[in-house]
């Protein structure tokens, strides 16, 4: 049985991963919603972002914080490629299509990224990369926990975009009845191509945060991909609020697992946490979610 | 009296199942025309080529607007708006935002919070509850939501499809009430109704639908007093 500092290590760093998990999966909720298109490659289109970051970083010295701002617009550009391109023509389609397509894309990615970097593992240099606090034992990564208030803070001006401002409940209005929304003057197309894009756009604020303490590989964006489909499941489809929470309990148990069976199986707790849920809350957490 | 909306010789249905099948319709300004048939007699399905939502043959103009081929969006903006059958409020939205949504027709701010206060003078009961999600609120006040919803785009033409469904006689007494008001400011509205008594006193005109055909229409009086009617839909 592990300590209980190697516990309680073991749940602050879950909370601190679950956070970023909690912003990725998130934007990829609100894709869904929006669109009722299930990314399969968001995790890929994350990847990009993080050997974007690795470019910026190594080739010009910026910090990654700094290299995900400039990512930033860049993303949203290729969201509305990728959405003008591949997604409208899905739209209304049945999902084994739209999933065949974002899964397609997963590949693509994958592959041209191993081409152009290699299967290396690759990592920024930053001067505060492995600065941390102690607390009573438990250690708190710097970085970490600037990744965690940065996806917190980005989540929270989301949430207040989305019910403060008027675009925000015409997007909101969208997810909930399209064609309603349709009949109220709402250009659903444009909102679908504004949400896509700026869920995209998004992925560069994780990936810079990701890269101040971990590394990429080609294979990173798959993983990340899973995971976020996860957390998204695990939330309710659609419903951003039960993402926020899926994703610091994926984070959270991923590390208990970690931890607690300190094997190659301890992954393996994720999914039957997953499992668990889908049987237990097949609409989301909260239970507002479509039909997984 | 300008002509504000002119449907010629529409036909439309789902895959090879027809629903309408050559219907000609005109509504003026600041008539109430009432659409009237029995369930399936392809009233709703009027009202979705209307709206942009379905594809169909023949004509159909609103003002100076071709409506084939214009998306939904582009026709509300025109001033064409439609309360579809089931009041379809966004649920999770509250009452205030909802409207918001509903202004969304109109491009300029300071236009949407005038007609809200007009929409919230006519259904104060929206005021009151302005912070309430719309899903929690009962079936009356939801239509007078999603009424007041399409209202906030200041309509020039107001199409309502089965307002009166679901509602208790007396709620449907009270939505009747409203809208009397509404077309007495001088709106232009097309009425789609299974109930026909209803509908007569509050419509100038009506028509009857029957199997996607207009089998008859007049003035309000006529249908009234017309055997037909009496027999197929008072039955009396």
């Amino acid at each position: 049985m592990p300590s209980a500092d190697l516990l309680l290590q073991a749940v602050v760093s879950g909370i601190l991963a679950g956070g970023v998990y909690s912003l990725v999966a998130v934007s990829l909720a609100l894709v869904f919603g929006v669109m009722r298109v299930l990314n399969f490659a968001h995790g890929d289109l994350l990847m990009i972002a993080m050997y974007g970051v690795v470019v910026l970083n190594r080739e010009f010295g910026l910090s990654p914080y700094v290299a995900a701002l400039v990512i930033l617009p860049l993303m949203g550009l290729l969201g509305m490629l990728l959405f003008q391109f591949l997604i409208k023509p899905v739209l209304g389609s049945s999902p084994l299509t739209q999933a065949q397509l974002t899964i397609g894309l997963s590949f693509v990615i994958q592959s041209l990224l191993l081409i152009v970097f290699g299967a290396d593992l690759l990592n920024t240099n930053t001067s505060f990369g492995d600065l941390s606090y102690h607390f009573h034992g438990v250690v708190i990564g710097v970085p970490q926990l600037i990744g965690f208030v940065v996806s917190l803070l980005v989540c929270g001006l989301l949430s207040a975009f989305l019910t403060m401002t008027e675009i925000g409940h015409r997007i909101r209005a969208t997810s909930q009845d399209p064609t309603m929304a349709w009949l109220c003057g709402v250009d659903i197309k444009r909102t679908q191509l504004m949400v896509f894009a700026g869920c995209i756009a998004i992925l560069a604020i994780p990936a810079g945060c990701l890269m101040t303490f971990s590394y990429v590989t080609p294979s990173t964006g798959i993983r990340l991909s899973l995971l976020s489909l996860l957390v998204v499941v695990l939330g309710g489809l659609g419903d951003l609020r039960g993402a926020f929470v899926g994703g610091l309990i994926i984070g959270l148990v991923e590390s208990l697992a970690a931890a607690l069976l300190n094997n190659p199986a301890s992954p393996s707790l994720t999914y039957l946490v997953f499992g668990a849920a889908l049987l237990f809350r097949p609409k989301g957490l909260f239970g507002r979610g479509s039909n997984a | 009296m300008s002509r504000m909306l002119r449907v010629s010789n529409m036909t439309a249905g789902y895959g090879t199942l027809p629903v309408l099948r050559g219907v000609d319709l005109e509504v003026t300004t600041g008539e109430v025309v009432a659409v009237l048939g029995t369930n399936g007699a392809g009233k709703s399905t009027l009202l979705r080529c209307l709206a942009g939502l379905l594809p169909f043959s023949g004509e159909a103009a609103f003002l100076d607007l071709t409506i084939k081929g214009s998306a939904p969006h582009v026709i509300a903006r025109r001033g064409f708006i439609q309360v579809p059958e089931a009041r379809h409020i966004f649920p999770d939205l509250t009452v205030l935002e909802n409207l918001l949504v509903g202004g969304t027709a109109l491009p300029k701010r300071s236009d949407r919070l005038r007609v809200l206060d007009d929409v919230f003078a006519l259904f104060p009961i929206l005021a009151q509850r302005r912070s309430q999600q719309a899903g929690t609120m009962s079936g009356g006040q939801q239509q007078m939501l999603a009424i007041g919803r399409a209202l906030m785009g200041k309509p020039k033409l107001l199409a309502l499809d089965e307002p009166s469904l679901g509602l208790a006689p007396l709620i449907v007494l009270e939505l009747y009430e409203a809208l009397r008001r509404l077309i007495d400011t001088g709106l232009t509205v097309l009425l789609v109704e299974q109930d026909v008594s209803v509908a007569l006193k509050i419509a100038n005109r009506a028509c009857i639908l029957e199997g996607g055909r207009v089998v008859l229409q007049g003035s309000a009086a006529e249908l009234r007093n017309s055997p037909h009617v009496r027999e197929q839909y008072f039955g009396a």
